[in-house]
């Protein structure tokens, strides 16, 4: 069979299993699994089924039992590239159930879409995965390489216990390249994220009563200073790799139409949100304290000591402030030539007939775990309809031409079009 | 001295040791405010009337903030003197860094310590005890004397003296308040500068954090305002003549009491951001974020114009709304006015102090006498550690300022003639 007629094989089967591939999302979805608080066992154990009806060797991992995660391996014909397919379990809870036309547990079919809480984010992607890795499966005598697929719990809450567990522990996740599902927009293909800094700005005076002004400095306004002097921090020059640069201007339409206008040139700066205001108890004592909580998203190229640096320095004009980091993740990113968005690119075209956009991403996956260790990693799903709203759902048409370009795209990765690169 | 002066001096001196101990009972009668139950700390007031039989009633708008209201009448026609304090206390602040019990009531090193031992359960002691002696004089003396022991001060309640004044003023207006606010006992206060009080909303959209292009962020244009009210502080300022020739005269002495930038402080207007709040996570981008404002206006400064000019600042940013919470008028009394001189005499006689009229910073219930027309002024003890760990009262200092109470109201009302 050539490598032509393997494609035709693998999209006969997709059409074939359609009411089949929709129904297993739905009871995936009926297999609730918010987190917090994160219990993901009745989910996983959907999963788990599949691969004893499917005949395929599947391993729990759960270092904290209530968060197992899936870990299954196919080995090929001959040796060859090693490909990671990762998805999550877990999802967001649901805390206005009241506000749902549907019922957020029910994976109810309707109008042509699934609804219920996860749907988008991401079971639909955790379930193209999954059965990209059983059809796959179906054609390992004749792939070279190693196929891995993961389905992890414990990402909405950072992934101490899913992907960064694997990832520490079971180093065989790793492989050499990454492809996740994460929703967002099937015209593109995010290559890198954003980096994030949380840092807080804690203002303290001595305080008084609010008719002594001159008896301490008010932590609010100097807070209010403060505030206004960060705002240089969306004005940071920024150096970018030539080829992401060049990635996200061609994007920048499609940027813009997904994310709302403004958003192609955001992406390749850094942005400061003062999230949280907190200061004085009442309104006629001269307050002597005040907290600013800030999120700076750093972009693709720069780094999170170059923000942490420069508001250091803004902090450090008020004697009375100090800075306390609160967390953060780098930015980070793939080679957006990489081989692997050449095949989702003709993966895609050959499925929708459009051509999808390489682009960074404005929030974050556990896609950045691979990327830190040295993996090219790659996340290609659905548009991302209601996530974290009410109604979420995923559109079938939309989500069926997903799973066919993830399929073609991850099928020719293993057979080596291309040349292979880690990053 | 005259006789009656003398022996109302004696009077004092006898109740010494009471009089420390009434101080010292009411500070344990805890009654901060808020929730302002004053009925333990009323009822001790009550008890050392009632030994001395001079004559109250309880006003009690609402059942646990209870007003004391008493009234003798003198031998002869006379103005009418009423005295006034209040029986709640701020709540107690930082109970962990006292070095007693913040309720203790105890007398040590010749000082009363404890939660409002100061502000302003020593004054309001003093003016109950000033009334019960000149109630067993009262066949001696003109005019008519009136207690008021409220409650619901700290917080500008209703239920206090302004309950009184607007349901009793007939009783409770007088000719001229005495107030006993701690302060200094080295200055009279004849007037105050006046809370404006404002809160500002921002609304937007909101968005996630990450997407700063879809929504404005309230907290970032509140940070801007807060910049842009301070112009407020620049406001030209025309103070009346007997304000600006007080504030000249008493400036060392006013920044010597309330530190360096008082004196100028009270010819300004000045704006405290009291509380500025915005958002709920860190990683969205806040749609929501509110300033409450608390500006302090200098006399010959309307309310009406500064919220003009606040209103004018405010309007710039179109997703910010502005409310006035509370606006009075600055007021003042006549620097001149015969209690002035009459405390100035006396302390001056008992304390050797030199005592000097000057307006003040901050609030009291005096003003509330002043806005109804009533000459108001305000004399106490050094405010030592108000709203802070071990408050306390210096019960030498104290006994001066009792005196110089006692005789200033028997001296007015001596004069047997109304103002």
């Amino acid at each position: 069979m050539s490598l032509q007629a393997e494609r035709e094989q693998l999209l006969i089967w997709i059409d074939k299993e359609r009411d089949e591939l929709v129904n297993f999302l739905a009871s995936f979805v009926r297999s609730a699994s918010p987190n917090p608080p994160g219990d993901t066992r009745n989910a996983a154990a959907t999963l788990i089924e599949w691969f004893a009806k499917a005949g395929l060797p599947a391993r729990t991992i759960a270092p904290r039992p209530e968060m197992p995660n899936i870990v299954a391996s196919l080995q090929g014909s001959r040796p060859g590239r090693h490909l990671v397919l990762n998805g999550h379990i877990d999802h967001f809870p649901c805390n206005d159930a009241d506000r749902w036309a549907r019922d957020p547990w029910g994976g109810q079919i309707a109008d042509g879409r699934i609804y219920g809480r996860g749907v988008s984010d991401m079971k639909n992607g955790t379930v193209a995965l999954l059965f990209t890795f059983g059809w796959l499966a179906k054609l390992k005598d004749r792939l070279p390489g190693r196929l891995t697929f993961t389905a992890v719990s414990d990402e909405e809450t950072g992934g101490t216990w899913g992907a960064k567990y694997l990832l520490d522990h079971h180093p065989e996740v790793l492989g050499d390249c990454l492809l996740n599902a994460e929703p967002g927009a099937p015209t593109t293909i995010r290559f890198g994220e954003k980096g994030i800094l949380r840092a807080a700005v804690i203002i303290e005076t001595s305080g008084c009563h609010g008719a002594y002004t001159h008896k301490s400095s008010s932590a609010t306004r100097l807070a209010a200073r403060i505030a206004l002097e960060l705002a240089a921090v969306d004005d940071l020059a920024v150096t970018m790799d030539a080829a992401v640069e060049r990635a996200l201007d061609e994007a920048a339409d499609e940027i813009d139409r997904i994310h709302v206008e403004g958003a192609a040139r955001l992406i390749k700066r850094f942005t400061l949100n003062i999230g949280v205001v907190r200061g004085g108890v009442k309104v006629n004592m001269l307050p002597g304290t005040c907290r600013l909580e800030c999120d700076v998203r750093v972009p693709v190229g720069e780094s999170v000591e170059r923000a942490l640096s420069a508001m250091r320095v803004i902090v450090a004009r008020h004697s009375e402030a100090r800075l306390e980091v609160m967390g953060f993740t780098e930015p980070n990113w793939s080679d957006p030539s990489h081989p692997m968005v050449g095949h989702l690119r003709d993966a895609c075209v050959r499925v929708s007939g459009v051509r999808p956009f390489a682009i960074t991403s404005l929030g974050a996956s556990d896609a950045r775990l691979w990327r830190m260790k040295g993996v090219p990693a790659f996340t290609y799903g659905t548009t991302a309809t209601n996530v974290a709203m009410p109604d979420e759902h995923t559109d079938v048409e939309e989500w069926i031409d997903v799973v066919k370009t993830l399929t073609l795209a991850a099928h020719a990765y293993l057979h080596g079009e291309g040349a292979a690169c880690r990053t | 001295m005259s006789d009656l002066r003398r022996r109302l001096l004696a009077m004092i001196d006898a109740d010494r040791d009471a009089l420390v101990d009434l101080l010292s009972r009411l500070v344990r009668a805890r009654s901060p405010n808020p929730p302002g139950d004053t009925r333990a700390a009323a009822a001790v007031l009550a008890g050392w009337l009632e030994v001395r039989g001079a004559p109250y009633r309880v006003v009690a708008c609402n059942p646990t903030m209870p007003n004391l209201i008493g009234s003798i009448e003198g031998a002869r026609a006379g103005p009418h003197l009423v005295l006034n304090g209040h029986i709640d206390t701020f709540p107690p602040v930082a109970a962990e860094r006292w070095t007693d019990d913040p309720f203790s009531g105890r007398i040590l090193d010749d000082k009363v310590w404890g939660t409002g031992s100061s502000d302003m359960k020593q004054g309001t002691a003093s003016l109950v005890a000033v009334y019960g002696w000149l109630h067993a004089l009262k066949a001696e003396i003109g005019g008519r004397l009136t207690l008021t022991a409220v409650s619901d001060e700290e917080t500008f309640g209703p239920n206090g003296a302004r309950y009184l004044l607007e349901h009793h003023s007939s009783e409770v207006l007088g000719d001229c308040l005495l107030n006993a606010e701690p302060g200094a006992p080295t200055t009279v206060r004849f007037a105050e500068k006046a809370p404006l009080w404002i809160g500002i909303d921002i609304e937007t959209v909101g968005a996630h954090g990450a997407y700063p292009h879809k929504s404005p962020s309230a907290t970032r244009i509140a940070a801007a305002l807060i910049e842009d009210l301070a112009a407020i502080e620049e406001t030209d300022v025309e103070l009346p003549p007997a304000l600006a020739r007080a504030i000249a005269n008493g400036a060392p002495e006013i920044d010597r009491i309330h530190l360096a930038g008082a004196a100028a402080n009270m010819g300004r207007v000045t704006l405290n951001i009291g509380t500025w709040n915005g958002g709920m996570l860190v990683n969205m981008l806040p749609g929501h974020s509110r300033i409450e404002a608390d500006i302090r206006l200098p006399w010959g400064v309307s309310p009406t114009a500064m919220v003009a000019k606040v209103g004018k600042i405010v309007a710039r940013y179109s997703h910010a709304s502005m409310r006035v919470i509370s606006s009075q008028a600055p007021e003042w009394s006549d620097p001149d006015h015969i209690m002035v001189d009459l405390i100035r005499r006396n302390a001056h006689e008992i304390a050797g102090l030199n005592v000097r009229p000057i307006p003040s910073l901050a609030g009291t219930d005096a003003r509330l006498w002043r806005q109804r027309g009533v000459p108001a002024f305000t004399y106490g003890t050094t405010a030592t550690n108000v709203a802070m760990p071990d408050e306390h009262t210096d019960i030498n200092e104290w006994l001066g300022v009792v005196k110089t109470h006692a005789l200033s109201a028997l001296d007015y009302l001596s004069r047997g003639a109304t103002k």
